[in-house]
């Protein structure tokens, strides 16, 4: 099984019931790309990328969404590098002769989801969730913060709502999603984590 | 193994809501609530798979291997001995050159679907989708929450607030419980 935006946004719907009609699709897509990047600072993305080393060279930019380098090899052997600045820093050139093609694995901020439909999610099911929680906390916030949105609720709920309810509500979400954002993290983040504060890297290197 | 309509059905017993003519949580969404029950144990408990793969290559997507993408893979065998110089990055298993036919993988997974549930997850599921359906109730407020209070005696909002945290705190207590070990995952 694989989640794609539309279980997402079905899960969405289910949550906000009588009053996901006040909600555009497009509008529903957005917050879950918003939380999809809300992610990065608990959980960044596995990636992978070439980068093209000049003849002569030893330094190269690195991808704009990188975070953090984990790994660096090309067919040859690579002199020692570092990351600085955007760039991965080598100790020497690392072909006088001809270019090179380094592949280099990192981490980096989440890609948008696929605009149709039918695509999976970059997250692993367990972890989908935490883009519902976000986009239903997004949905009530934008309610509590604009006064005909407000109105239209109230009509659609058929009973007294005070606004202060309806902030409650934004709060209440937006506090699922930071819990579900926490225990999102899987072992490998956290080893990666581990590995960021002790400044070592993965073996190979 | 457990049963979707078997879990609503005691999910509906445990919230009392079992007038059939007049349901206060309808049953589509009380399957929902199961079926995020389920994800929610991936963080801490799993069930552990093997897998035999074919080698035709060095790399390989572990979706495809294990049907989902596992928590953790534990190890790549060998003729029933551990093999080295394997590594996971992403969604991909990259094990390099291998002189073999065919390698087994270990890992845990995340439970997908109810049925998949041992009966010790099943309880823990329960907790969880009361918990999320009282939520919602009181999340939703208006008639239903009212007379909902009403059947269930002149209950208190903030009761059955208390009564949700209960539960949940329960689920979250069983999902430890039944993290085996610092391997996690249940062995089938």
């Amino acid at each position: 099984m694989t989640t794609t935006r539309e279980d997402i946004r079905d899960r969405v719907n289910m949550y906000l019931d009588d009053i996901s009609t006040l909600f555009e699709s497009a509008e529903l897509d957005a917050w879950m790309n918003e939380g999809l990047r809300r992610l990065s600072p608990v959980l960044l993305a596995e990636k992978n990328d070439q980068v093209e080393v000049a003849a002569g060279a030893d330094s190269v930019s690195l991808p704009d969404d990188c975070v953090y380098v984990l790994r660096a090899y090309a067919d040859g052997e690579l002199p020692s590098w570092r990351e600085h600045g955007g760039a991965l820093l080598f100790s020497d050139v690392v072909n006088e002769g001809a270019a090179t093609t380094v592949t280099v694995e990192y981490l980096g901020g989440w890609d948008a989801m696929a605009a149709d439909d039918a695509s999976p999610c970059p997250l692993a099911d367990w972890q989908a969730d935490v883009l519902v929680f976000y986009t239903v906390a997004r949905a009530f916030r934008r309610l509590a913060t604009n006064r005909a949105d407000y109105r239209r609720y109230a009509t659609v709920m058929n009973n007294q709502v005070d606004l202060e309810d309806i902030e409650r509500l934004a709060a209440t979400w937006q506090a699922d999603f930071e819990a579900a954002r926490l225990e999102a993290r899987t072992r490998r983040q956290l080893l990666y984590e581990g590995q960021r504060v002790a400044g070592s890297r993965p073996e190979g290197e | 193994m457990s049963e979707l309509a078997q879990v609503v059905s005691r999910i509906r017993s445990r919230l009392q809501d079992t007038d059939r003519s007049n349901y206060v949580w309808p049953t589509t969404l009380l399957e929902d609530f199961a079926g995020e029950a389920v994800r929610r144990l991936g963080p801490v408990v799993g069930v552990r798979k093997r897998v035999e793969v074919t080698n035709d290559g060095e790399t390989y997507d572990l979706v495809t291997i294990f049907g989902s993408r596992p928590l953790e893979v534990e190890a790549v065998l060998i003729d029933y001995h551990m093999a080295t110089g394997w590594r996971v990055y992403g969604n991909e298993l990259l094990v390099g050159q291998l002189s073999v036919d065919a390698f087994e993988v270990r890992g845990v997974c995340a439970y997908q679907d109810v049925t998949e549930l041992p009966a010790v997850l099943e309880d823990a599921v329960v907790l969880e989708s009361c918990s999320k359906a009282l939520d919602y109730l009181l999340r939703r407020g208006g008639r239903a929450l009212e007379r909902y209070l009403i059947d269930q005696g002149e209950l208190e909002a903030n009761e059955l607030r208390g009564l949700a945290d209960y539960y949940h705190e329960e689920f979250l207590a069983y999902r430890e419980e039944w993290a085996v070990g610092t391997m996690r995952g249940l062995d089938t």
